[in-house]
């Protein structure tokens, strides 16, 4: 009598642990983009690949992109992230930046020179054409910081 | 004894069913009816949208409602006068008279998104109203006209873009010399600039937004502490307009407006611990001309649609990092 019980309640720990560890391996979660001390300069939709991106930068990036007549100078930090977006479910007619696909930097070094660094996924193509590396460098710097007062 | 003890409880169930009555009778005397309210400016919509609203909502949303006997009767009342008083605070469609094209298709878009989640009509009131329920096919006549609503828009938005072809360009510093200020207090701060950015998204195909957050925000979604939210967190959204680009992509447009949430339990008791404030164009006007605006505009679809979240529409969704 002693043994089963000692079976049973062996056997109803583990399965109590095991619902545990089930629980902990589905890990959804809500996550912050992580941008260090990059600031938003600029934001992009591509509905017909379902993104959504944003440029981050430093103050001197965010500085040069303001002037559009000034060259690139060291220093510069850019930070381009891509999201795959979905319906929001709180809200219909809404979407909403879902599970993070590519991460780009940009740096400027000394004369202007250009550190580009793909640091997750793959990035996207652009008007249906995959862009190589000075092509993915020049649509990045290209953006215009997004107004605001 | 046993006859002593029959007669005894007869008496005590009399005694109660008096009390019950004179409770009752007291009640009635001390109710108070429901402000009638003339009709201003009916809404102005299709005929089978309005025949919807008239059947569904009219009895709490709007100067016309036809009330039961029974909706007449303490206690019950209490609770009908208190829903048709919040009801017509949210949305009158008797006094229609004031609200903007703009307005008007945020309201449809929130009548659908309510209707849709099954929040609207309220499942009390239904049951004591079935006709009232909306069905399938009525809820895609909503929908349908509330795209029909939004293309529209965003021609007639077009046109515009494509005569002046450009959007303002980015200006460095303009901010008003008076800090802008809601009737509820909130004032406007630059400091979300800083911020991290909390999530991105669009609306209805005519707007695009970037939703910022302070840290006591950002901790507390990495927390999930969403009920309730810690005092302080302050989320921000910047709404922009949606520019087609040569690649077919979309980026931002004029800035059209900032909109503030400040967690206050103490301070925004009536909106759930939350305060609004929406500032617009480059100008940063104030949303509002009392406190009460927020419960008018804001919290009746943030309280009923987005009540899992703390209230909030926008935070992040819930991702696997692995995938």
């Amino acid at each position: 009598m002693k043994s089963i019980f000692l079976t049973l309640l062996t056997s109803l720990t583990l399965l109590v642990l095991a619902c545990n560890t089930g629980k902990e391996t589905s890990e959804y979660t809500r996550i912050v983009f992580n941008a260090d001390s990059l600031r938003v300069i600029s934001s992009s939709v591509n509905k017909k690949l379902e993104t959504m991106s944003l440029l981050y930068g430093n103050d001197k990036a965010y500085r040069a992109m303001m002037d559009s007549s000034s060259t690139h100078m060291l220093g510069e930090v850019y930070k381009f992230v891509t999201w795959r977006y979905h319906d929001n479910p709180f809200f219909y007619g809404s979407k909403i930046n879902g599970e993070l696909l590519s991460v780009e930097s940009i740096y400027i070094r000394e004369n202007g020179a250009v550190d580009y660094k793909i640091e997750k996924g793959s990035p996207g193509p652009v008007n249906n054409s995959k862009l190589n590396q000075t092509e993915r460098i020049r649509y990045i710097l290209a953006y215009k910081p997004s107004p605001l007062p | 004894m046993k006859r002593l003890m029959k007669i005894h409880s007869k008496k005590l169930i009399l005694l109660f069913l008096f009390i019950v009555v004179v409770f009752l009778g007291v009640v009635q005397l001390n109710n108070q009816p429901l402000e009638g309210r003339p009709v201003t400016g009916e809404i102005s919509a299709p005929r089978e949208i309005v025949a919807i609203l008239e059947r569904s909502c009219y009895n709490c949303h709007s100067n016309k409602m036809t009330l039961n006997w029974y909706d007449k009767l303490a206690p019950l009342s209490w609770i009908v006068k208190k829903d048709v008083e919040r009801a017509r605070e949210a949305m009158n469609f008797s006094e229609w008279e004031n609200i903007s094209d703009d307005a008007h298709v945020g309201k449809m878009w929130a009548i659908l998104n309510m209707v849709k989640a099954e929040k609207m009509p309220l499942k009390g009131y239904t049951l004591l109203h079935p006709e009232a329920k909306v069905s399938a096919a009525e809820l895609d006549i909503i929908k349908n006209y509330v795209l029909s609503l939004t293309h529209e828009k965003i021609a007639d938005k077009n046109k515009i873009t494509t005569d002046s072809k450009k959007r303002t360009e980015p200006t460095k510093r303009n901010i008003p010399k008076t800090i802008p200020q809601s009737p509820n207090g909130i004032t406007y701060t630059d400091e979300f600039k800083n911020w991290k950015a909390i999530s991105m998204s669009t609306l209805y195909d005519n707007s695009m937004r970037v939703i910022y957050g302070n840290d006591i925000a950002v901790q507390a979604i990495e927390k999930e502490e969403f009920h309730p939210w810690p005092d302080g967190a302050i989320v921000v959204k910047a709404v922009w307009e949606q520019v087609e680009n040569e690649y077919g992509e979309v980026r931002a447009g004029n800035f059209l407006n900032a909109q503030f949430m400040v967690k206050d339990a103490e301070k925004f008791k009536d909106t759930e611990g939350w305060g609004f404030a929406k500032f617009s164009t480059n100008e940063l006007i104030p949303t509002g001309k009392t406190a009460l605006f927020a419960a008018q505009s804001c919290i009746a679809c943030h309280r009923q649609l987005a009540k899992e979240t703390g209230y909030l529409f926008n935070v992040p969704l819930k991702v696997n990092p692995k995938k």
